[in-house]
């Protein structure tokens, strides 16, 4: 008990000077200089694909499809453009030519026309190649 | 912009290896600063020099920055934990390779400038830290810097050797002793010489 005391007492005290010591020491400048560069590359390196795939198991926000979809058509302001145009369309195939017509104040119609007329039949065309 | 930086800086060390792995560069310095001293430190006591140390730690980062894309923050690992794992499995390949106990050269402390001979002493001491923990064999030396420099708890130990906390708890405290012993035979190193 008596050796085991004088050991508690003596080189345990300098030990755990020592220890402290070295809890103090840390890397240069220059080593975390050359880490930081390492991290810069490797984040350089990563396919966004392979990030966006990591954000799917972690707890943040990430942009969905749908989302990404609206950026790609140029934003939400497009659209409202896209889906009125799309509504205007549904409406011309579900309603007959007249009513369409009266809609538009037979203003569209004539440029219909002129483009039936420059336009060449397609049953024409059957017909010219199975001349030659 | 100060606000998101102390927000980035409440994260634990899981979340902003999601934040890295999306790019930001806030996450890898945050990262780096809280683990590199930790790697470098556990790297050195076991190595003994700082030459390796450095090399360890910066090899042992850079395979965390190259894990981070697919760090899963609901894993059981945590990143310091991971590292450290990295950095004694390195530090025991290199050992095992060079088949030496390394000691640092009076060379690389060599210094001119005013305040030298402290640090030269401060040196000195951890030289000779480092060639009484160089006596101890690997696992308690790792043990021995994980416990009483590092400060983590047996568990986590455990976890980073691959060993169960008993043989930790015994490796440490056996470590300990033999440090004690093989600083009795340098006090002249550490300045406590008459």
């Amino acid at each position: 008990m008596a050796i085991e005391r004088e050991t508690e007492a003596g080189p345990y005290g300098e030990l755990e000077v020592l220890l402290a010591r070295a809890q103090s020491d840390g890397p240069s400048p220059d080593l975390m200089a050359r880490v930081l560069a390492d991290a810069a590359a490797v984040q350089a390196a990563t396919p966004a694909r392979a990030a966006a795939a990591a954000a799917g198991r972690a707890p943040v926000a990430r942009r969905g499809w749908f989302a990404e979809l609206v950026t790609g058509l140029g934003g939400w302001s497009a659209v409202s453009g896209i889906t009125a145009a799309g509504i205007v369309g549904l409406g011309v195939g579900l309603y007959s030519p007249d009513m369409v017509t009266g809609w538009l104040g037979d203003t569209a119609l004539p440029y219909a026309f002129g483009g039936y007329a420059v336009t060449p039949d397609i049953g024409e065309l059957w017909t010219e190649s199975g001349d030659v | 912009m100060a606000g998101a930086e102390t927000e980035i800086a409440a994260l634990d060390d899981g979340a902003l290896m999601v934040l890295f792995a999306h790019g930001d560069p806030g996450a890898a310095r945050l990262l780096t600063e809280r683990l590199l001293p930790r790697a470098y430190r556990h790297a050195a006591r076991v190595l003994g020099d700082r030459t390796e140390a450095e090399d360890v730690a910066q090899e042992a980062m850079l395979r965390l920055w190259r894990a981070a894309t697919d760090w899963q923050t609901d894993g059981a690992a945590r990143p310091a934990t991971w590292l450290h794992r990295v950095v004694a499995n390195l530090s025991i390949d290199r050992l095992r390779k060079s088949g030496r106990s390394v000691e640092l050269g009076d060379d690389d402390f060599a210094d001119d400038s005013p305040g030298a001979e402290a640090r030269l002493q401060q040196a000195g001491r951890m030289d000779a830290l480092d060639r009484a923990l160089a006596q101890l064999p690997e696992r308690q030396r790792q043990a021995v810097v994980l416990r009483h420099i590092e400060e983590l708890s047996n568990p986590e130990i455990a976890e980073i050797l691959g060993l169960g906390v008993e043989a930790v708890e015994s490796l440490t405290a056996r470590g300990k002793r033999a440090l004690t012993q093989a600083l009795a035979g340098q006090k002249e190193a550490l300045g406590y010489g008459d």
